[in-house]
């Protein structure tokens, strides 16, 4: 009796504290996370050059200044120099960060929906499915993923929409290997077994429950890929399979610059790397906070 | 273990099936004819019929596939359609260029990667810790392939330290097709400075990741064993803190370690792509590149099989020593 209410008591304390969700904390944690800070401001920065690039810049990241070619930093005006064609280098710095977050956020985007799609169907309804899921992501794991992504480009020709689903199409195997072992741990867990003894639906529990419980480590893989999807799509540039003229890439941009850098013009290499790897950087701040404030642990 | 080695060696059976299905369709999902694709538009209908009954395209495809099986299973792995060369024996000549480039790149990087990850431990919050990990970070986002042009701007054009690209001179007697190796053997000191040399740059490029990713998780395992029980049971005793970090951190920590440095291994093969192209360096990476801008198909297909099963063969091998190193690990 006496143990009752004690219990009863504890509740009611706990019950009268104010309450927080699980994302307000992580919140919180988050924005209490320097690196995590150093991250933001990183993309912060980068999205607000993505957004002002025709007002920071020269309007159009094409137009040449033939009486300007190879004009080193700050000279002219042009902050970081213009490149052999006498095109500014800042203005496509700034180009080539929207072509970036945009194939980072879409690759991401790719991978994810048919990742999680098969993992969680696999992990949760198991069976045949389950095996013929893994093994096939098995196989996609074993080839090298820059190789398969050119391999991919390959075959449907480079530009930056098949950039994007080759990156895409190398990372589905990670978000459908995360979201299938949430869902099996899960799928054992009372409450579903309780949801399934009072008659929900199993696209419902899988909807409902399974799917939000399995959110955090998503959240953090995503994050950390949108970094690797940024770097694969800078070496397809690199490589002359990634994003065609007229599109600006930072990838493309550092294999353009080897044309002169034995003429001893460096900016236009410094500057674009510079680029990637800051906004690489930023990312994978983001996403290594994420992780220590939602709690995940993820094998690398 | 023997059971467990008997599940995973079964297990390959279907994954490089599926590999080959894969790498034998590949030919197959180039939009339009593949005979065209390979001829460019220009080609005549006779021309393409001619180059299709060559190649067996105009078989149906279960029967093309067969046959393309039969052909890798006696060790025929095609040749290229331009330069006639076949793919075997090309890949004789640039496979050990490949390796030897990875090779290095993997001591150098479980060298620095773990020295650097248990200084970064043992003074945690120190300075040299800061210092490691903020380095660490910046090797994990950096575009390897910008980083070699920086050094060859920096070392090849600008200081003319180090050679900017290629293997250097092949040894008069080429016996592993390692050029390192080759020289020893030939008692060839000069020869042996100069390949080491045009090693260098591509051989720190290409270990950048790995050894910021060794760095890391050497880090994070040693304080993870140094914040043990056991560990302060041995410092309570008296032994200097040395021989603790040498004889019980060092030898608990490394597990995780060697995990870790198994899966870079094959996470170099796509590091390599990009290295060798930066380098001009003649291994698989630039020759299925080229393969791929020349639409020289066979080879393309081949060489991305090799590619997956060295790929496949190192991940089993990392699998195998890990459960062979921790007992504590079911092989059920």
């Amino acid at each position: 009796m006496s143990d009752q209410t004690t219990a009863l008591a504890t509740t009611g304390a706990v019950m009268a504290r104010q309450q927080t969700s699980l994302w307000r904390d992580a919140g919180r944690r988050i924005a209490r996370h320097g690196g995590a800070r150093v991250g933001f401001v990183l993309i912060g920065a980068l999205l607000l050059l993505a957004l002002f690039a025709d007002v920071l810049g020269v309007a159009d990241p094409n137009t040449t200044f033939l009486t300007e070619t190879l004009r080193p930093p700050l000279a002219g005006g042009h902050v970081m120099g213009t490149d052999d064609l006498g095109r500014d280098v800042f203005t496509r710095v700034m180009h080539g960060a929207r072509t970036s977050l945009r194939v980072g956020v879409v690759a991401v985007g790719i991978a994810v929906a048919f990742g999680s799609l098969i993992g969680f169907t696999a992990g949760y309804f198991g069976r045949w499915w389950d095996a013929l899921a893994m093994r096939v992501m098995d196989i996609v794991l074993s080839f090298p993923t820059i190789l398969l992504a050119i391999a991919i480009v390959a075959l449907r020709g480079p530009g930056i929409f098949n950039t994007m689903l080759a990156i895409g199409v190398v990372a589905i195997p990670a978000y459908a290997r995360i979201t299938r072992a949430s869902a099996l741990t899960l799928r054992g867990q009372e409450f579903v077994t309780a949801a399934r003894s009072t008659g929900v639906p199993e696209g419902r529990i899988l909807l409902r429950h399974i799917v939000p419980n399995s959110l955090s480590p998503l959240i953090v893989q995503a994050t950390l890929g949108i970094a690797t999807a940024i770097l694969n799509a800078a070496a397809l540039g690199f490589l002359g399979l990634g994003a065609q003229p007229p599109d600006v890439e930072w990838g493309a941009m550092l294999v353009d610059s080897i044309r002169y850098l034995f003429q001893g013009s460096w900016w236009a290499l410094m500057f674009p790397g510079f680029a990637i790897m800051l906004t690489v950087i930023g990312f994978n701040l983001i996403g290594d906070g994420l992780r220590d404030s939602l709690d995940v642990r993820l094998r690398a | 273990m023997g059971r467990y080695l008997a599940r995973r060696l079964l297990l390959l059976v279907p994954t490089l099936l599926g590999v080959s299905i894969i790498v034998f369709l590949f030919i197959h999902l180039i939009p339009g004819d593949p005979a065209t694709a390979i001829l460019r538009e220009s080609a005549t209908a006779e021309q393409v019929a001619a180059l299709n009954a060559r190649l067996g395209f105009d078989r149906p495809l279960p029967v093309q596939y067969l046959e393309y099986m039969g052909r890798i299973l006696h060790g025929d792995l095609g040749e290229s359609f331009h330069t006639r060369l076949t793919v075997v024996d090309q890949l004789k000549q640039k496979l050990p260029a490949t390796m030897e480039l990875a090779l290095s790149a993997m001591v150098i990087a479980t060298v620095a990667g773990v020295l650097l990850g248990i200084l970064a431990a043992i003074r945690r919050g120190s300075f040299l810790d800061y210092g490691t990990m903020t380095v660490a970070l910046v090797g994990v986002s950096m575009p390897i392939f910008w980083l070699g042009l920086m050094l060859i701007y920096a070392f090849a054009v600008n200081l003319r330290w180090l050679p900017p690209s290629t293997r250097g001179d092949p040894p008069e007697l080429v016996r592993t097709g390692l050029y390192t190796v080759d020289y020893l053997l030939g008692l060839d000191g000069a020869g042996l400075l100069d390949t080491v040399r045009h090693l260098a740059l591509p051989g720190f490029v290409l270990a950048t990741v790995p050894l910021a990713v060794i760095a890391r998780q050497t880090r994070s395992a040693m304080l993870e064993v140094l914040g043990q029980d056991f560990v302060r049971t041995a410092r309570s005793k008296g032994l200097r803190e040395r021989t603790v970090i040498a004889r019980h951190v060092l030898k608990n920590a490394m597990l995780p370690v060697i995990t870790v440095v198994g899966l870079q291994t094959g996470a170099l093969l796509s590091g390599a792509v990009l290295t060798e192209t930066v380098f001009s360096w003649p291994g698989l990476g630039t020759y299925v590149l080229e393969a791929i801008l020349a639409r020289d198909y066979t080879v393309v297909q081949s060489v991305v099989l090799v590619f997956a099963f060295i790929f496949v063969m190192v991940n089993l091998i990392v699998d195998l020593s890990y459960a062979w190193l921790d007992p504590r690990i079911k092989y059920a």
